[in-house]
């Protein structure tokens, strides 16, 4: 008895099942969001050195980043030198930059352009926070979209104290400090 | 699923490496600790912060509340009354910080000062505005455009003098809001150096001789100039150390005793110093610890530094504006004071 | 409600935007050399078109049931895994996966602001009805961390069915974790400990590493520990796969009960014959079943009781229990040194007891979230002995659709195939 009815009853779970799948699936889906990435809100970083170290990529997917148009193109930037630096030059003992990845080169008197080696920066925020707390910040981290693998849950994210990290659409998938664009997004 | 084959490994061993396995991957898991920066990662001045006490020459005798929202701009007045601008009001106080008056204005001054006549002039980002005591706005200056960045006014009986950080100069206008002449522009020939200023924050201020001196932020000093814009005098002093003005530009406000000695504030290491008229070092007047800046900052969400604007008031009193505490830290010469 | 979200996600962007607009208002040196910034460097992501990964998922599942319904042919799904391992794993660097959407789907049920897009419901959804036409084709060759593991299965060995049901429970209870984890808002559980993305991304920690090598490692003896004792979305199949209108079968044919394939199955999902010489007990049966379903009450409640005095150290997956934890320990002069957390939150404007008061109301949510936990994994419990309460009588060999992985091993050992192939 059971046997003959057991392919009906199999039938109408299936189509129920499926109906229900398909229903959830559709009623969670956002038709609207597109795909979305991670970033992180430079107004929010602390700069306590996470993004570096809890990143799943070694190097990190996040790195400094430099906005031109904030830069006071210093003699003595706080993101470059070291505190007590004697000497303004760029000899490594008087460099922040644990990895050497912040490159000066001399613009006119007096003033001095900064640029990131992307290849070696590891995203410590070591020079953010110099540049915060003495220059004007315009040395900021940021995720890289061209290195993050974008995981479904980010392991900085999760790590980080300031919950400064949020998925961004991805076509706008920079949040810069920026005049023009005001973290709109990129050129 | 009984196996009639005997096997070389028995079933129940299987089972125990799956669960070996199972909960090898499970304690991996939960004991997965990475270990935070190291040191050389980590941005620390705190050893540039410490002061020792020996070296502070003041001490705080009095915080005045300031019951305005972002307060910005302080101005003291020859007869002791005081004046602060924050979000839409301007108060007026007096010696003792009692609320006298305020008025409402649009938006938040910069910067203020008030003329010998008892006038404010308020300086918003890009115009200047003469107002009375009383409230009514008597005139308004034209626009200096999107390029300029008002940060420090002074005034005295035939000038009124605008530090304009945006475009790296100092005008110099009539009390009427004429413009004379522009001061601090990069001349070889005067033998003038150019204001470099890398950040919003370029102050003016008279020394007791009522001549004017300009901080030049991005040199780390001061310069004296005569109101035709001739550079009569300048001291540099860049250094992390106590007796130095650390960062990429600093100081960023001054004010002058009567005796000569010039009071500067820092960003970065929030700390007030008072130089003497020799331009050497006197001592401290506020550290970043009395000023509740945190040691480093180093775990502050912005680094906007706290202290807006420094003045000496009538009875010599360094006054210190603290944006975040809506306070104006009154700041007295301690008594017992050894001559450094 | 979506709508009124997006519009408040917009605003913020909005008020983003003035900040920074404001704050950076300063002008830049004016240059006499004529000198011109460079570009700031931020490179757009480089994402896969989603239709691709759409196209290849349903294209790679419909390949898989054809291979194991149709051509039944272990070497066809055996290089279409190892095609997938090298697209969704390597190359997606193991997202998105159909494993993982399962949270985000879930989240935005829990979340109505949480977007989920088209593509990762799309990922959760077609698997599933997959499984529920022909099985779980999605294990046997198109998830990347079946796959991984199918090419370390090298001498598969069987469990007792004891074991395999035991074990097998583990995966029931981190479904339910996960969902508490999603439903309280503490993380993706699935994606955090997923032990084989590290391969993937050939990025990871330590333990992570020797977490996914140890389960690779065991599974060259005890296929796939991942999929049969771990992998919540697994469950879900398994659940569909026991509907599934058409499934892979040990013979094309009849099964003539050689027994040849009674040792082939890896994963326990052969169900043998039942002894013809032992006729079944139906009385025995069914007094099993009723004494079951008197006892099912009381098993579900004591397994709510329990996940409800767990609820403590379950709290401590939501970062917020956990940093309240933490702050009050620091306080308290209970730890040696200070944490990040702990430093970022004394310097942020929150004050402790607003902190301590979140996490109190969250840990009073977690008391009925884990009660749930429990009652759940009590009713999985009764499922699952119900399910072996009930005495079937079958004649032939046939598979667990429900353990079924459709990796056709089975098939070369039966008989009938060859000759079945031979016509």
């Amino acid at each position: 008895m059971e046997q003959e009815s057991k392919f009906g009853r199999r039938d109408f779970i299936r189509v129920a099942a499926t109906a229900a799948a398909a229903g959830a699936a559709w009623a969670a889906a956002h038709p609207s969001s597109g795909t979305t990435v991670w970033q992180l809100d430079p107004a929010k970083c602390l700069q306590c050195g996470r993004c570096s170290t809890t990143c799943v990529l070694n190097p990190s997917a996040v790195k400094c980043v430099h906005s031109f148009e904030i830069c006071g193109y210093c003699d003595l930037c706080g993101g470059y030198l070291q505190p007590g630096a004697k000497a303004r030059d760029s000899g490594a003992e008087n460099e922040l930059c644990p990895v050497g990845a912040l490159k000066r080169t001399f613009v006119e008197e007096p003033f001095y352009q900064y640029t990131i080696d992307e290849e070696l920066c590891v995203g410590c925020g070591k020079c953010v926070k110099g540049c915060a707390v003495f220059g004007n910040g315009s040395l900021y981290l940021q995720v890289k979209h061209d290195v993050c693998v974008g995981c479904n849950e980010c392991s900085i994210a999760r790590n980080c104290p300031a919950n400064a990290f949020q998925r961004v659409p991805v076509r706008n998938s920079y949040l810069l400090k920026t005049r023009e664009n005001g973290g709109k997004g990129h050129k | 699923m009984a196996s009639t084959q005997k096997r070389l490994i028995p079933a129940w061993l299987w089972a125990g490496v799956a669960v070996i396995a199972l909960a090898a991957a499970l304690a991996l898991f939960t004991m997965d600790r990475r270990s935070p920066p190291g040191a050389s990662f980590a941005f620390n001045v705190s050893d540039y912060a410490r002061i020792s006490p020996k070296d502070v020459l003041f001490r705080e005798t009095q915080r005045i509340a300031v019951n305005v929202p972002h307060p910005r701009a302080m101005a003291a007045a020859r007869d002791g009354s005081l004046f602060v601008g924050g979000e839409n009001a301007v108060l007026a106080l007096d010696a003792e910080g009692k609320e006298q008056a305020r008025f409402a204005v649009e938006g938040t001054p910069e910067c203020m000062a008030v003329s010998p006549d008892g006038k404010l002039l308020l300086a918003w980002r890009n115009h200047v505005e003469v107002w009375d005591a009383r409230g009514t706005r008597l005139s308004v200056w034209p626009d200096l455009g999107e390029r300029a960045c008002l940060t420090s006014i002074a005034a005295d009986d035939k000038h009124v003098f605008v530090a304009d950080a945006g475009n790296r100069v100092v005008l110099r206008y009539d009390p009427d809001g004429k413009l004379l002449g522009r001061i601090g522009e990069a001349d070889p020939a005067r033998n003038i150096p150019g204001l470099n200023v890398p950040s919003p924050y370029l102050d003016v201020a008279f020394d007791a001789m009522g001549s004017l001196w300009v901080v030049n932020p991005g040199k780390h000093g001061l310069e004296n100039y005569r109101p035709d814009g001739d550079l009569l005098s300048s001291w540099y002093r860049p250094g992390m150390d106590l007796a130095g003005f650390c960062g990429c530009c600093n100081p960023i406000h001054i004010a002058f005793l009567s005796d000569g000695s010039v009071v500067t504030a820092e960003k970065g290491l929030s700390r007030i110093k008072l130089y003497g008229p020799d331009t050497t070092l006197s001592g401290v007047v506020a550290t970043p610890e009395g000023l509740q800046a945190p040691e480093t900052q180093a775990l502050a969400y912005d680094a906007d530094p706290p202290v807006k604007e420094v003045a000496v008031d009538a009875r010599g009193r360094v006054l210190v504006l603290h944006q975040p505490l809506c306070a104006i830290f009154v700041f007295e010469k301690t008594d017992d004071m050894a001559p450094k | 409600m979506k709508l009124k979200l997006l519009a408040a996600v917009f605003l913020l962007l909005g008020l983003w935007t003035v900040q920074a607009a404001t704050e950076f208002r300063f002008p830049m040196p004016e240059f006499e050399s004529g000198y011109k910034h460079p570009a700031m460097s931020i490179p757009p992501a480089s994402k896969t078109s989603p239709w691709v990964d759409l196209g290849l998922l349903a294209g790679a599942l419909a390949l898989s049931a054809w291979s194991v319904l149709r051509l039944r042919s272990r070497r066809y799904v055996f290089l279409i895994a190892l095609v997938s391992l090298a697209y969704f794993g390597f190359y997606r660097k193991g997202c998105v996966c159909a494993v993982g959407s399962m949270q985000n789907i879930l989240s935005a049920f829990f979340d109505p602001g949480y977007a989920v897009p088209l593509i990762v419901s799309a990922f959760f959804l077609i698997p599933l009805l997959f499984a529920l036409y022909f099985g779980r084709v999605f294990c046997a060759a198109v998830c990347p961390l079946g796959a991984i593991q199918e090419m370390f299965a090298i001498f598969p060995v069987q469990l007792s069915s004891a074991v395999e049901a035991v074990l097998g429970l583990f995966a029931y209870a981190y479904l339910g974790l996960s969902v508490l984890a999603v439903y309280m808002g503490a993380g993706f559980l699935i994606c955090r400990y997923d032990p084989f993305v590290g391969f993937f991304r050939q990025g990871a920690s330590f333990n992570m590493f020797l977490a996914g090598g140890v389960l690779l490692l065991a599974g060259v003896f005890i296929a796939r520990p991942y999929c049969r004792f771990l992998c919540p979305y697994g469950v879900l199949l398994r659940w569909a796969s026991r509907f599934s209108k058409w499934h892979a079968t040990i013979t094309p044919a009849e099964c003539i009960q050689c027994r040849l394939c009674e040792t082939s199955c890896p994963y326990g999902a052969i169900v043998v014959p039942t002894p013809e010489d032992r006729p079944v007990d139906q009385r025995t049966g069914a007094r099993r079943m009723g004494r079951l379903f008197l006892a099912a009450p009381f098993i579900i409640v004591i397994a709510a009781g329990a996940g409800y005095l767990s609820h403590e150290p379950l709290a401590r997956l939501h970062p917020t229990v956990w940093l309240a934890e933490r702050v009050a320990g620091e306080e308290q002069g209970r730890y040696e040194e200070k944490t990040i957390d702990g430093d970022a939150f004394r310097a942020g404007k929150r004050a402790a007891t607003e902190l301590y008061a979140e996490a109190h109301a969250l840990k009073e949510r977690f008391k009925y979230a884990s009660a749930c936990f429990g009652a759940f994994m009590g009713l999985v419990l009764c499922g699952k002995l119900i399910r072996l309460s009930i005495v079937r009588s079958n004649k032939d060999y046939v598979v667990d659709r429900g353990a079924c992985l459709s990796c056709a091993r089975c098939f070369a050992y039966c008989p009938v195939e060859k000759s079945h192939a031979a016509k």
